[in-house]
């Protein structure tokens, strides 16, 4: 009798520390990862901050670029069976000044195929207001608007030639309320299906076209409009002509 | 049972074990601070006063502690978050003038740069959506940001600040004790500075008193009339009881030209599409008015009597004037007195002497 009780008494015992320990995780299918890969150009050419060599706008004025950065965000793989896989915690500063802002790996990517991407240019209106961000979001990377809380979504910043003089351009875009909000809501058609398995590395290359900014719906005159420093008309315009800057060109599986 | 030596045995085994568990399940707490008896460190909680609104902030991101809380007052007198060390946040608003600054109209930041606002004072933040006179920031904890950056003001990158306090051994423990890394970034140190700012509520002046029916809570009949007053001709906009319904209003100030030659658009630069925004103001609170003069947004006013004699007689009809203020408002010079005791019952001696909010010596 009283080694029974003793057995009865380190049951409790056992239960309390198996209750300790973290929950064993429901067993997963395994899933696989896809990296989205952008590559910047001036139209045809590869993006190259700093010259040498000069980019021309559909306006006819010659440039240079040294800064440009987006963010791109909330990103969806739209599967060609109708399930979608939506990136979690998905805010992304492309940065082409830094290699390792040129990429990014999602995770836990349910195999099968898919045939678009879709994503936001810019950051969310919720997340604009939600408090201090870290990671992409930190403010410390300069894609921030201190004063009138809220992200710059794009930024090109550089110089043109204006009659000979070269001129610096800046173009801070932001702004995610009322009708000039810049957000702009973009779905790239893949141009083969994207096919994710298990424990696999898929790649998708995205190119971003810089002249696009600056050629239509809205035509742009550096010597009429280079400074966009806050939201309005003017920032709302080239975002409307860079809502058609991204195109999905190769797919890697 | 009877006490034999194997029982006693199992039940202290049960007992280890029992302590084990329960010591492995709690959750990993951050270090609180050595010393529970330091009085400028007692009672960090947030409490809503009695009868008050529900507050705007949200603590489920960013957990009250007593190390996030002394980090942040520590943040808030540093004046490392300045590009040549010699700005805190402290230099402009001062604990003694309810965390504004005493007599002067507009600050300085540093080199001697002249900013072109009236330094706000700092309380009872937690129930704001907007801040700074023109709105526009609209979260506590993104408020930072901009006195940091402002070349007016401190004129340092966020990323200096970053590299600044990162080098400091003495932060980077306070860092780890506050949230459990001591990697510093601009997301911990402005959830350390909300959680200081947070707790800067003003709630325990004689007025209050009265309202809760407290003993000390007594009104001279002078003051009641005051009260009074004030209900029937400024509560519309200085609602209580937070002294301010923070909307942004023109109360009919001559438009005249800032400290950069400007005229100051108040709201209407943060919203510029919105001509019906220029020329407003975020409503200030009437609280602890005893110790922040010069008063309105341009600290134009140095005393109560010029406050009333504009609201009296001096009201400009600019575009967007308040129409609650197109007749002005006239007192009588009995009104006048009785408002102004009135408007002394507001002051929270206790808030300003709080010894959790001063500067800290070390």
């Amino acid at each position: 009798m009283k080694k029974a009780i003793r057995s009865l008494l380190v049951l409790p015992a056992l239960i309390l520390l198996g209750s300790c320990g973290k929950d064993d995780p429901e067993p997963q299918p395994a899933q696989g990862r896809v990296t989205m890969k952008f590559a910047n150009y001036a139209g045809s050419e590869p993006l190259a901050l700093n010259g040498p060599g000069y980019y021309l706008n559909a306006h006819g004025d010659s440039f240079q670029v040294k800064t440009y950065k987006y963010y791109v965000t909330n990103v969806v793989l739209v599967g060609g069976n109708g399930v979608n896989y939506t990136e979690a915690e998905s805010y992304h500063l492309i940065d082409q000044a830094e290699s390792s802002r040129l990429s990014f790996t999602m995770q836990n990517v349910p195999p099968g195929t898919y045939t678009s991407v879709k994503l936001l240019l810019g950051v969310d209106r919720n997340r604009n207001t939600s408090g201090a961000q870290t990671g992409d979001l930190d403010p410390a990377l300069g894609m921030f608007w201190a004063w009138s809380s809220g992200y710059i979504m794009a930024k090109m910043e550089g110089t043109f030639s204006n009659a000979g003089t070269a001129t610096g351009f800046s173009f801070h875009l932001g702004g995610f309320t009322g009708i000039y909000s810049v957000l702009q809501e973009a779905e790239l058609t893949l141009p083969e299906p994207l096919v994710v398995s298990a424990n696999h590395e898929s790649g998708v290359v995205i190119q971003s076209d810089v002249l696009k900014w600056f050629d239509s719906p809205n035509l742009i005159d550096f010597t009429v409009l280079n400074q966009v420093g806050m939201a309005g008309e003017d920032a709302w315009k080239i975002s409307q002509n860079y809502a058609r800057m991204l195109k999905a060109v190769e797919v890697q599986n | 049972m009877k006490y034999s030596a194997t029982n006693l045995r199992i039940a202290l085994t049960l007992s280890f074990v029992l302590l084990a568990c329960f010591n492995s399940c709690r959750k990993n707490g951050t270090d609180e601070p050595q010393d529970p008896e330091d009085p400028s460190l007692a009672g960090i909680e947030f409490k809503v006063p009695q009868g008050w609104p529900a507050p705007v902030y949200d603590y489920s991101g960013n957990p009250l502690t007593r190390a996030g809380f002394r980090l942040g007052r520590k943040l808030f007198f540093e004046t490392r978050l300045s590009a040549d060390n010699s700005v805190s946040c402290g230099s402009c608003h001062q604990p003694f003038s309810a965390f504004a600054q005493l007599d002067h109209a507009v600050s300085h930041g540093i080199k001697e740069r002249l900013g072109t606002r009236n330094s706000p004072a700092l309380f009872n933040l937690n129930w704001h959506d907007r801040f700074f006179w023109d709105g526009g920031v609209t979260h506590i904890e993104l408020q930072p940001f901009a006195p940091i950056t402002n070349p007016l003001e401190m004129d340092e990158t966020l990323d200096n600040v970053v590299g600044k306090l990162s080098a400091d051994a003495g932060y980077r423990q306070l860092f780890r004790e506050a949230f459990g890394t001591e990697e510093i970034t601009t997301q911990r140190l402005s959830w350390a500075l909300a959680q200081f700012m947070g707790m800067l509520v003003s709630s325990r002046s004689r007025y209050d008193q009265y309202m809760r029916q407290e003993p000390g809570g007594t009104m001279s009949p002078q003051e009641l009339d005051g009260l009074a007053v004030f209900r029937s001709r400024c509560a519309s906009c200085h609602t209580e009881p937070l002294f301010t319904d923070l909307s942004f209003r023109n109360n009919g100030l001559e438009l005249v030209p800032n400290t950069q030659g400007k005229i100051d658009r108040g709201r209407g630069e943060i919203t510029p599409l919105d001509s019906a925004s220029y020329y407003t103001f975020k409503v200030p609170s009437l609280r602890n008015l005893g110790y922040t003069a010069p008063y309105m947004h341009d600290g134009r006013f140095g005393t109560l009597d010029e406050v009333l004699e504009h609201y009296g007689s001096g009201i400009h009809q600019t575009p967007n004037l308040d129409p609650a203020l197109a007749g002005g408002i006239t007192l009588s010079a009995t009104e006048r007195q009785a408002l102004k005791a009135f408007l002394n019952t507001l002051n929270d001696e206790e808030f300003i002497r709080d010894p959790r909010f001063q500067e800290p010596r070390q």
